[in-house]
């Protein structure tokens, strides 16, 4: 079984040093092959930041990711994983996207708000892909960035404030405002 | 097991290794996009700035059409034709008064002796000398001879026997004088021959007139002013000629040796300078027919004045009718026929410029009476940009209106205004999840001692989105004025227009299980139906606030920020509230240029 496995491991990244290659030879197919064996994970990580309306929106950021991963492609050095560098390609296209179109306000946060937020075992249970991704894209654009950076991506609210040119406390206040919609949704699906 | 779990556990266990299913037009938007097009039509960005060309065409109209009306302030004022007329015929008779002087002296001089007769002329002479108004008696004479002026205005020869009969007047005038002495005409003590006189005469007694009186009227050099005239400031005169009537008394004796008194009556012309009663404020403008009646009081006809030659003079007046004096009348009709020829073929431009006058000059006297006073009006316009604050989405734009300023004191003032706001969305949407449970099934099977609850969910999602928004605003402010600077803070009545909403539709269908333990008690899910419809986003009017402040540059045009709030609105369902919280019920601030068609000076 372990033998298998490897095998198919091994099957695997030779497959994608062939569409590396082949996508360096401006190769169409390869570059088909490399788009739609990405295009599930990064669509995920893109639909994250957007609105629930704004599918075609979504999409022109996804593919403007992928036009520079085409585009940059010989600039990858086979070091690390090749997944990891298309996200964090794609990522930069998302960060793109919100720099140029979103705008913060600064907010206050006091410290008993920093506490993470919890549901019921109950609604979790109810919940599947679909509705959270739905609640996560229903989320104020500016509070879907920061909770998106903070749980998923694992940015420190330095960070996220640095990157968006806002305060911690504004950071902070964004996480916590996308917790409580999310619980308050959450819950009134138990119901 | 655990029985609460962290939101961003659940966040991160969920979503973290989440996969999209794949979409076929994806990789052909891909395929174009390594082909070098743009497959995704670039949301229009100038959306926002879409209203801007149009407000710089509003400001920029604005300012035509304020700055065209401020040319027309002041003095300008609509033609008179009747005041051009009066003009003409001033400058008529200042000819007459300005010719040969020493005719008026021996015109005095004939007048040497109390006069006697029934009636004594009032003779005018060529210096500047005013004789009085014409009284109410001579208006009377006038009348009682009207038909005789009818018949008698070809008579050319009056004037030749007017002359010749200017020393039998003179004398004529002293029986008068002894007839008329009370002006009675029921006075016992009277003639006949002063009934008759008296009937003819002014109501004045002229015979009380001595013969320094008349001395000194024909050799006065000022102007008269007549004592029915309230104010004694200088007023311009017109010279209107009078029919007057000289009658003479004559004594006949019949075959039988009866005496009995007949009398001669002869016209003659007086002319008579009237002050025009321009700064009367009962002065009238006559229409053209009655001016033109009133400057042929002789009934002589303009033709018959065309007519006369230079020797055939009015008796009074020993110069000849003026040829200007002919002009005036045919000047008149003159006018009247180049206006009326002029309206038919005035353009609309020019139409539009003088109604355009005539309203900035309506609204520079407009008036409003408040407890029998009347307070003055100071109407404007003002354009400018707003934009909302402290709301999570922005709704900028642009507006205009009118408004309307009345001062209550130096210091303090009401105004109210009309503004129409344009709003901008910059993504405020409206959405709206349903969900209709399709399928539903229980596995009591599968685990011990849980049941399993399947259920196929239709899910919908209808989002409802604008691109703009208008809304009327009808504040009504009270001002205090310090200096330049105004401060206003006041009521603010805000009506918001249908939106007219676009919406955006997706379904998608999702498998969800519940897991219940037995013993444990479960509320299926029920469908959820829709919140919002078409007609949340109707209109609706509110009330709130406005306060602000504004600088005059000068006394017409001026700088305004306010800022304005609803506070309340009628909307009634719990889903329109929802929609005014986030779009009508919202702070904003607007900033705007003013220009108000009257000058508001302080110091009036």
């Amino acid at each position: 079984m372990s033998i298998a496995l490897s095998h198919i491991k091994i099957t695997q990244e030779d497959d994608i040093q062939a569409i590396i290659e082949g996508c360096l030879k401006g190769n169409r197919a390869a570059q088909e092959r490399l788009y739609k064996r990405f295009y599930p994970k990064m669509m995920s990580m893109v639909k994250r930041y957007t609105n629930y309306h704004e599918y075609h929106l979504a999409e022109e950021i996804l593919n403007n990711g992928f036009l520079k991963v085409f585009q940059k492609i010989e600039s990858y050095e086979f070091k690390g994983s090749f997944e990891g560098w298309v996200r964090k390609i794609i990522y930069h296209s998302i960060f793109d996207y919100v720099r140029k179109n979103t705008k913060y306000r600064e907010k206050m946060v006091f410290a008993e708000e920093e506490r993470d937020v919890v549901v019921t075992k109950t609604a979790i249970d109810k919940l599947n892909y679909d509705e959270l991704m739905h609640y996560i894209q229903d989320l104020p654009e500016n509070t879907r960035t920061v909770f998106n950076m903070y749980i998923l991506e694992g940015f420190t609210h330095k960070e996220i404030s640095e990157k968006l040119n806002i305060s911690a406390g504004t950071s902070k206040w964004h996480l916590h405002e996308g917790r409580k919609i999310l619980k308050e949704k959450i819950n009134n699906l138990n119901k | 097991m655990k029985d609460n779990y962290s939101i961003d556990e659940l966040v991160r266990q969920k979503l973290a290794n989440g996969q999209e299913q794949h979409n076929l037009s994806a990789w052909a938007n891909m395929e174009r996009m390594l082909d070098g097009k743009n497959p995704y039509n670039k949301p229009e960005k100038d959306s926002k700035r879409r209203w801007l060309p149009f407000f710089l065409l509003f400001v920029v109209l604005g300012s035509g059409v304020a700055v065209a009306l401020n040319s027309y302030t002041g003095s300008e004022q609509l033609p008179i034709s009747n005041a051009n007329t009066e003009q003409a015929a001033s400058q008529a008779v200042a000819s007459i008064n300005n010719q040969d002087n020493t005719q008026a002296a021996d015109v005095a001089a004939a007048i040497s002796e109390p006069t006697q007769g029934s009636f004594q002329a009032q003779q005018t002479t060529q210096s500047n000398t005013n004789l009085p108004a014409p009284t109410a008696a001579k208006a009377s004479v006038n009348n009682t001879i009207q038909e005789q002026n009818k018949q008698k205005a070809q008579q050319t020869n009056l004037n030749t026997k007017q002359v010749a009969n200017n020393n039998s007047i003179i004398k004529n005038s002293s029986n008068a004088k002894q007839a008329t002495n009370n002006n009675e005409p029921d006075n016992s003590n009277s003639t006949p021959i002063a009934a008759v006189a008296s009937k003819l005469t002014s109501t004045k007694p002229t015979a009380q007139k001595s013969k320094e009186d008349i001395l000194a009227l024909s050799t006065k050099k000022e102007t008269i002013t007549p004592t029915a005239i309230a104010n004694n400031a200088k007023m311009d005169t017109k010279q209107i000629d009078i029919t007057a009537l000289r009658v003479e008394e004559k004594i006949v004796t019949d075959a039988n040796g009866n005496k009995s008194i007949a009398f001669d009556s002869t016209e003659f012309s007086v002319k008579m300078n009237v002050p025009i009663e321009k700064t009367n404020p009962r002065y009238v403008a006559l229409s053209k027919k009655d001016q033109e009646r009133a400057e042929n009081k002789t009934g002589i006809l303009s033709s018959a004045l065309e007519n006369l030659k230079g020797e055939e003079k009015i008796v009074a007046s020993s110069t000849p009718l003026p040829q200007k004096t002919n002009a005036v009348v045919p000047e008149i009709k003159a006018k009247a026929d180049v206006t009326n020829n002029t309206n038919e073929k005035i353009s609309f431009y020019t139409r539009f410029k003088n109604m355009s006058k005539a309203l900035y000059q309506k609204a520079n006297t407009a008036t409003i009476k408040i407890a029998d006073k009347q307070i003055p009006i100071y109407p404007g316009m003002i354009v400018g940009v707003n934009a909302s604050v402290f709301s999570k989405h922005n709704f900028g734009g642009f507006q205009g209106g009118l408004t309307a300023l009345t001062p209550l004191n130096r210091y303090l003032s009401i105004s109210t205004e009309a503004r129409l706001l344009h709003k901008n969305n910059s993504g405020y949407t409206v959405n709206d999840y349903n969900y209709t449970i399709k399928n539903m099934s229980v596995d009591s099977n599968s685990l011990s001692s849980s049941k399993i609850y399947n259920y196929q969910v239709d899910s919908n999602a209808l989002g409802y989105n604008f691109k703009n928004f208008y809304t009327i605003q009808m504040p009504i402010l009270l001002n205090a004025h310090v200096r330049d600077f105004t401060f206003y803070g006041g009521l603010n009545m805000v009506y918001g227009f249908r939106m007219d909403v676009r919406t955006s539709n997706k379904d998608y269908v999702v498998n969800v299980a519940d897991t219940i333990a037995t013993n444990s008690v479960y509320n299926q899910r029920a469908n959820i139906g829709k919140r919002y419809t078409r007609d949340d986003f109707n209109s609706r009017f509110g009330l709130g606030y406005t306060v602000g402040g504004s600088y005059s540059f000068n006394p017409n045009l001026y700088l305004d920020l306010r800022f304005s709030n609803v506070l309340w609105d009628n909307s009634k369902s719990a889903t329109k509230q929802q929609i005014s919280n986030d779009m009508f019920q919202i702070p904003a601030i607007q900033f705007s240029l003013g220009y108000r068609f009257r000058k508001f000076d302080r110091t009036e």
